[in-house]
């Protein structure tokens, strides 16, 4: 007779499991970890979160490992002498390199490494400290920029902008919300007077429809993503505009396919049919907004069979669309990069601000602008003033009032000038007139359009410091390299794209020698003569909780394990979930009419298709963590170009054969995917693959109030591989130890 | 929606109407133990580990039911006792040697439930060799032990109703019924997304994550 | 149309629902792949794959084991190499009095051919052997000598208020047929008060318990009486929506009924003024993908909402929450048909159709070492003897050893018990049950363990799966019996008696709740059987 034989595990009950929040995307996934003494993590957990209710996704549930990943820079790096002028240092990273077709490049470290020293801290913060120091006294202040990490911490993001600005003496710091939302930050502040989201996620709930638009939360937000098809199987009608077919179609009521470029003709075609047929809420308008009339006048040329010619949706679609938002009790707008990454990504974002108040659906429960906030700290990273025209709290620079409150704070004095945005750095780099960068968990090489002008850019600097967990592709430019501290392994708060402030806690140790980054900044202002003295990650939040109103009545003690949304009105106020009840910000709403613009790169017959390009599920960014990680490695190892059905027959092009994908400025090598997702004409490529980097193919040009690129338009060739193909070496990734 | 009170193991409480039994015995600090059930899920009620006496033919299951007026429950008679150790001996029967849940999160609901009720012996004979389930290993994060599989449903209701990520079903019937995915492809195959809900909520060693902890380079 | 209508529909086409069928459905539908998968592998009739051009399934339940165990066998063997022919063992066909029965091509029905007739079945499927049926239409409980009276009866009793339908029923003290022997009246009474909506009236025509055939019978013969019945029950509950839920077994009934169904719409018995003007009433003829499980009144709810056929927990019953969340009645082919007879006739001359104070007739199904298994009509509170001996007395010259009086799921009573009334209590009070009244006899020199283990067998090979006890005890349970039988060494009455035990109280529907029942039953009840005592022999 079988006995039941307890196999419980001896071993395993030395884990210790350790409340905190995932590293990724802006959801800000409550979890914990169990980990074990040597600080290896064992599993995640999902934890019930004010965001996620418990719920992770496969970058949370699978993807911490790369913290443990083997090429963890632990010691200071100095660049040999011999290694000048500085230039890219891997095969990849050089112009017109064939590019490797193998699959799972990262940074080789074989081929950069060896034009690097280990060094002490001491040699390398005195090198990188006098560097930067060497450029702005020769210089001036002004020559020197940082690039911000909207993947650190509030406290980091708050003292990288507090050295930028008091210790190196330049407004020129920002992060790569300028590639993000920047757009649609500078139209909410315009149009609201509030830069981030009004209602959280999780009160899609209560919508009667959402519009779900330029964004593909299923890849992107996914945990957020399941909150909007519960509320869709619930009855909650979602609205889909996007030039590819979004993972939650099957979810949406109505799913609008519109040509690349095209949403303000779209948005302001539905508005005509709103305020044609009445659907609009006048008592609202009245109240609560100023030039309504403007923006009558702006739309009405936009008759539905107008803006089909434009959009390449049928009219009938959009009136039917038009309809159902108007005559729905509460809405709720949901936009990504769709919408924000294009040289009209602000108009794209006023349009659907405009939409918002029209209908009167702002400042009630199933209401409300969101846009989906990528980064886990990209929301925190703003707040903290990591950009060049805010001081932490959005108070403007150029505000002389403002400027001497901060100088009262700080004991310094500040910049009076804006500073420059990211792309507005590079192209400045170009022209020589910055000439060093401080550079902190970003990685602009990848992440950057038009890297050919980047990989100029980073060659032409004097200095240039990066900080960082692994050699990136930006860091085979760099002076100094400083091992810095991954997220499990830092304590600091991170805000996430509802609003909510958490604490994420550490679970494990640097690794060598790698530091806090808090902590190298703390020494490098010392160094360069400021008397910087944090007692803990706390005493810092509670100076950034002191510059910046907005996160008013927020300590760590309150915090807690739950966090709370800031605005926080009092001590015990959990913070406001919905905003805007009353008025808002600026009094009343601004209607800011747009009309239909052109993208700068346009297809022609030796350029005949678009690409758009973006992210997908299990990848992060540039890869630089996910493509570390065993899991998220394996469940997607390599790059895909996707390609409608009847462009790919016409192009002699089979699932998964080998492709040239060329743009005016540089070609990739990469595999094809045949999918109906993706309109006849359009091409879709991720960014996360530097082997197939979308980078080199996009445009440099700006959205001229946001500064964002234009990230989701070029024009480009795909032809099959000319050249026989040998089978790729598949140059797999060690993720073993030693 | 009015209130109703009833009566469980001899203590009276009153609940909104519609409140189910679990629910109800919960807020009186009675945790009637279950396998299928969680909270974050709709019930279903298929393990019938949570049945209690209502004084009906059958015994219903305390996680589907709603209370109602005057009801009188019992949670721990002899009789329930008896039928939650054949149902723990029965689902025990067929568990392959080692749990593989305890191996990686130390969490095997079945065999806390084992030891709740003390089972030592296992009288119903061990179906794994007449019928083996097999085994998944197509996923790089997902193990999937079929044969450790009590079909509690919790992973269905995961992928489909808090995930919506719509992948898995039970397929088959009777006792050969599994679990599968879309139109019963390896799940690496599948359109599942590895988002682990599965096995966040799995119960036993049916679903676990492939081991992946690392060691540090030092 | 329905979701399992259309897969029906692509399988009898196409002959399987293959993975590029299902994935056309799912996009056409905007249905998940999981949903057509749980579908496909729940239903006996969907298959993956084509398979070879000829299906032969071979019954292998009670009555048809009892005469063709061996010819069955010997056929499939002979069969094994013929690359025409799938054949496989299935569940009962409700096809007892041709045991042992076959289906050819899942479309006729009949006799256990030799393999020498193979051939000619295949070219010629009908010739395969049917016995002859005595009970023919018009049948005994029909009040119309001919077709041009049909319906009329309805046509009178519409006029007439809900409640006086409800009075009739209640007079005549017709219990449902079923099995589960409710008050039909009451039940009306109950769904006509019941609030909501939607509203309908089901046929449950899934008769698929060993042994139960009446009601097949009564489909082929008399469909009309059937489509009244409903008729009346849609006029009291007041439903527009009326589903006849049959069996995909009965082929013939099934071109029956699609022929009254026609004349019906043709004289407006049925269509938008079926009720009375603008008050519409319907019927829908749904076949059944298979499985036993589907005769549950809440799986065939389930299944009419295309999903997989598993019972629902009651409460709530279908009464108050059934087809799509509104009041429903479900009844059964031959209660739907007493109804109308009922009403035809009259409560009192039902009454006096009985035997003393019992009422009406009923149909009974006789299988097993009958001389002539068949469909007996019988006044109620008539005794199993007179049953028998309808059929030409006992077979082969076996006498009586035991019988089941109401379906597998009614324990077996030793011939001592044979003067029982055939009527609910008398039955139950007997100790075992009048069901369905499916009688099925077994003859002396029968192993009778082996006729309880089959009858077990049956519900552990039905079994949904969705529930622990009866998914795990039923399997378990038949395996501890064919390992006492065929290994012996351990005395599993305990041990059985405690698995049933469970099963019985926590299963969620009856399949559990009976599945181990004929054998733990008949342990005490037939405690000198020789074949019975081999599962108590202990040789620790």
């Amino acid at each position: 007779m079988k006995q039941f034989a307890d196999s419980a595990n001896a071993t395993f009950s030395d884990l210790t499991e350790t409340a905190t929040l995932c590293p990724y995307c802006g959801v800000g996934c409550a979890l914990n970890y169990g980990s074990d003494s040597e600080g290896v993590i064992h599993y995640a957990k999902g934890r019930d979160g004010a965001s996620n209710a418990g719920r992770l996704c496969v970058k949370g549930r699978y993807g911490f490992d790369y913290a443990a990943h083997p090429q963890r820079l632990t010691r200071p790096l100095i660049r040999r002498d011999d290694a000048y002028p500085r230039g890219p240092l891997s095969t990849f990273s050089r112009a017109n390199s064939s590019g490797p077709r193998k699959p799972g490049g990262i940074v080789d470290y074989a081929e950069v490494l060896p034009h690097f020293r280990e060094a002490t801290w001491e040699e390398a913060l005195e090198r990188a400290a006098s560097g930067l120091a060497k450029v702005r006294d020769t210089h001036g202040a002004h020559a020197l920029a940082g690039f911000g990490s909207a993947k650190g911490s509030n406290e980091e993001a708050y003292l990288f902008q507090k050295f930028i600005r008091t210790v190196l003496g330049t407004n020129n710091v920002d992060h790569c919300t300028r590639l993000c939302h920047a757009s649609s930050v500078y139209a909410l502040i315009e149009g609201i007077g509030s830069g981030a989201v009004t209602n959280v996620v999780r009160d899609v709930e209560n919508a009667e429809v959402a519009v779900i638009a330029g964004c593909n939360p299923t890849a992107n937000h996914p945990v957020a993503a399941s909150f909007m098809k519960q509320a869709a199987a619930k009855g909650t009608g979602l609205l889909a505009v996007n030039v590819r077919r979004p993972g939650m179609a099957s979810y949406c009521e109505q799913y609008c396919q519109i040509t690349p470029g095209s949403d303000v003709a779209f948005y302001n075609a539905v508005m005509h049919v709103i305020i044609a047929e009445d659907l609009h809420d006048q008592a609202f308008i009245n109240q609560r907004t100023e030039g309504f009339e403007a923006l009558a006048k702006a739309v009405k040329p936009y008759t539905p069979e107008a803006a089909e010619a434009m959009t390449g949706v049928p009219a009938a679609q959009i009136t039917a669309f038009a309809r159902r938002l108007g005559q729905a009790q509460s809405a709720m707008f949901f936009w990504g990069m769709g919408i924000s990454q294009h040289v009209f990504g602000t108009d794209n974002a006023r349009c659907l601000i405009a939409l918002a108040l029209l209908t009167g659906n702002i400042g009630r429960p199933g209401t409300g602008l969101h846009p989906l906030r990528g980064q886990n700290n990209v929301q925190g990273a703003s707040d903290a003033g990591l950009v060049p025209m805010y001081y932490p709290g959005y108070q403007a620079v150029s505000d002389a009032s403002v400027r001497e409150r901060f100088e009262q704070l700080w004991n310094v004095s500040l910049p009076e000038q804006p500073g420059l945005t990211t792309a507005e750095i590079t192209h400045a780099a170009l022209e020589g007139e910055i000439r060093g960068l401080y550079c902190m968990g970003e990685n602009p090489f990848l992440s950057d359009p038009d890297m050919n002008q980047v990989r100029k850019a980073l060659s032409s600097l004097d200095c240039l410091v990066v900080q960082d967990l692994f050699i990136t592709e930006t860091a085979e430019f760099a002076d100094v390299i400083l091992p810095a501290s991954a997220f499990m392994e830092k304590r600091g708060t991170f805000t996430n794209t509802d609003r909510r402030v958490q604490i994420g806690r550490p679970v494990r140790q640097p690794p060598g020698q790698a530091r806090q980054d808090w902590h190298i900044l703390r020494d490098l202002a010392q160094r360069l003569g400021h008397d910087w003295d944090y007692a803990d990650e706390s005493a810092v939040f509670d100076e950034f909780v002191q510059a910046a109103p907005l996160y008013a009545n927020l300590t760590y003690d309150r915090l807690g394990e739950h966090g709370r949304w800031y605005p926080c009105p009092d001590a015990n106020s959990e913070g406001e979930r919905v905003l805007f009840g009353d008025q808002f910000p600026i009094g009343r709403g601004r209607f800011v009419p747009a009309e239909l613009g052109q993208a700068p790169d346009l297809p022609d017959d030796d350029y005949p298709l678009v690409l758009n390009t973006g992210r997908q599920l299990e990848h992060w960014h540039t890869g630089v963590m996910t493509r570390r990680s065993r899991a998220l490695d394996a469940l997607a190892p390599e790059a895909r170009v996707e390609v409608h059905p009847s462009d790919a027959k016409r192009l002699g092009i089979t699932d998964g054969s080998w492709t040239t994908l060329r743009s005016r400025r540089g070609a990739v090598e990469v595999q094809a995917h045949i999918t109906r997702d993706v309109a006849l004409g359009t091409l879709f490529l991720p960014m996360h693959f530097r082997e197939a980097a979308a980078n080199l193919l996009t445009t440099p040009e700006l959205d001229p109030f946001g500064k964002i690129p234009q990230f989701k338009i070029c024009a480009v060739a795909l032809a099959p591989l000319s050249t026989p193909l040998t089978p790729p070496q598949p140059d797999a990734v060690s993720h073993a130890a030693g | 929606m009015s209130d109703v009170t009833l009566t469980i193991d001899g203590r009276r409480v009153t609940v909104p109407e519609g409140t189910t039994i679990w629910d109800a015995a919960q807020t009186l600090g009675i945790d009637i133990p279950v396998l299928c059930h969680d909270p974050r899920l709709d019930p279903v009620g298929v393990c019938r580990v949570c049945a209690v006496d209502v004084g009906e033919r059958t015994l219903p299951a305390a996680c589907v039911r709603a209370v109602s007026p005057d009801m009188e429950v019992r949670t721990d008679t002899q009789e329930i006792l008896a039928h939650r150790r054949v149902l723990t001996e029965l689902l025990l029967a067929d568990q392959p040697a080692v749990s593989q849940r305890e191996q990686t999160t130390g969490d095997d609901k079945l065999y806390a439930l084992a030891r709740e009720v003390k089972v030592t012996d296992i009288p119903w004979p061990d179906q794994s060799e007449r019928q083996p389930r097999g085994q998944d290993a197509s996923s790089p994060v997902i193990a999937v032990d079929h044969q450790a599989c009590i079909m509690c449903d919790r992973c269905v209701r995961a992928c489909d109703d808090i995930q919506h990520n719509d992948v898995i079903t039970r397929t088959g019937k009777g006792y050969s019924a599994r679990i599968a995915f879309d139109l019963d492809v390896p799940m690496g195959e599948s359109s599942c997304v590895s988002c682990g809900e599965c096995v966040a909520v799995c119960p036993t060693g049916a679903l676990t994550h492939q081991s992946l902890a690392t060691t540090d380079a030092g | 149309m329905r979701l399992l209508s259309e897969l029906e529909s692509i399988q009898a086409s196409t002959g399987a629902l293959t993975d590029e069928a299902l994935k056309a459905v799912a996009e056409r539908r905007g249905i998940p792949l999981y949903q057509l998968q749980g579908l496909r592998s729940f239903y006996p009739v969907f298959r993956e794959t084509a398979g070879a051009a000829h299906r032969i399934q071979i019954c292998r339940d009670g009555p048809c084991r009892l005469h063709g165990q061996a010819k069955a066998k010997a056929l499939a063997e002979a069969l094994d190499d013929d690359s025409r022919i799938d054949v496989e063992y299935v569940s009962c066909l409700g096809q007892c009095d041709c045991a042992p029965a076959v289906a050819i091509d899942d479309k006729h029905y009949g006799t256990l051919p030799q393999a020498s007739d193979i051939d000619v079945l295949l070219d010629r499927p009908n010739a395969l052997e049917r016995p002859a049926q005595p009970l023919a239409a018009p049948l005994p409980t029909d009040p119309y000598p001919t077709q041009t009276q049909h319906y009329t009866t309805s046509r009178e009793w519409l006029a007439r208020p809900a409640e006086q339908v409800i009075e009739a029923l209640e007079a005549s003290g017709l219990q449902g047929l079923g099995g589960a022997a409710f008050p039909t009246a009451r039940k009306w009474s109950f769904t006509r008060a019941a609030e909501g909506g939607p509203r309908s009236v089901i046929c449950n025509a899934d008769e698929s318990e060993p042994g139960t055939f009446k009601d097949r019978l009564l489909l082929e013969q008399a469909p009309h009486l059937i489509i009244e019945g409903m008729l009346m029950g849609a006029a009291v509950i007041n439903a527009d929506t009326g589903i006849i839920y049959l069996r995909h077994e009965y082929e013939t009934a099934r071109q029956h009924i699609e022929t009254a169904l026609e004349q019906a719409r043709a004289q407006g018995v049925l269509g938008d003024n079926a009720r009375g003007p603008g008050l519409a009433f319907d019927i829908e003829l749904f076949i059944s993908p298979g499985g036993y499980i589907l005769g549950e009144e809440t799986a065939l709810l389930e299944a009419l909402e295309d999903r997989r056929g598993e019972p629902r927990h009651k409460p709530p019953f279908p009464v108050t929450a059934g087809l799509h969340g509104g009041p429903t009645l479900i009844n059964n082919v031959e209660t739907l048909a007493a109804v109308t007879t009922i009403l035809a006739r009259g409560a009192q001359w039902w009454r006096d159709q009985g035997v003393g104070d019992y009422a009406g007739l009923k149909y009974f199904s006789v299988s097993g070492d009958v001389e002539h298994p068949q469909v007996v009509c019988l006044p109620w509170g008539s005794p199993v003897t007179q049953a028998i001996a309808a059929c030409g007395g006992m077979r082969a010259d076996r006498d009586l050893l035991a019988f089941s009086p109401g379906g597998a799921s009614t324990p077996f009573l030793p011939a001592s018990a044979a003067d029982t009334p055939m009527a609910f209590e008398t039955l139950r009070e007997a100790g075992s049950g009048l069901g369905t009244g499916a009688l099925f006899v077994v003859g002396t020199g029968r192993n009778l363990a082996d006729v309880v283990i089959t009858q077990a067998r049956f519900f552990r090979n039905e079994s949904c799966g969705k529930c622990v006890p009866c998914r795990s005890g039923s399997t378990k349970g038949v395996a501890m019996a064919y390992d006492a039988v065929n290994k012996g060494g351990r005395d599993i009455s305990q041990p059985l008696s405690e698995l049933h035990d469970t099963l019985m109280r926590t299963s969620i529907c009856g399949l559990g709740q009976v599945a181990l029942l004929p054998i733990v039953d008949a342990l005490k009840t037939f405690p000198d059987d020789p074949s019975l005592k081999a599962l108590q022999k202990d040789n620790a």
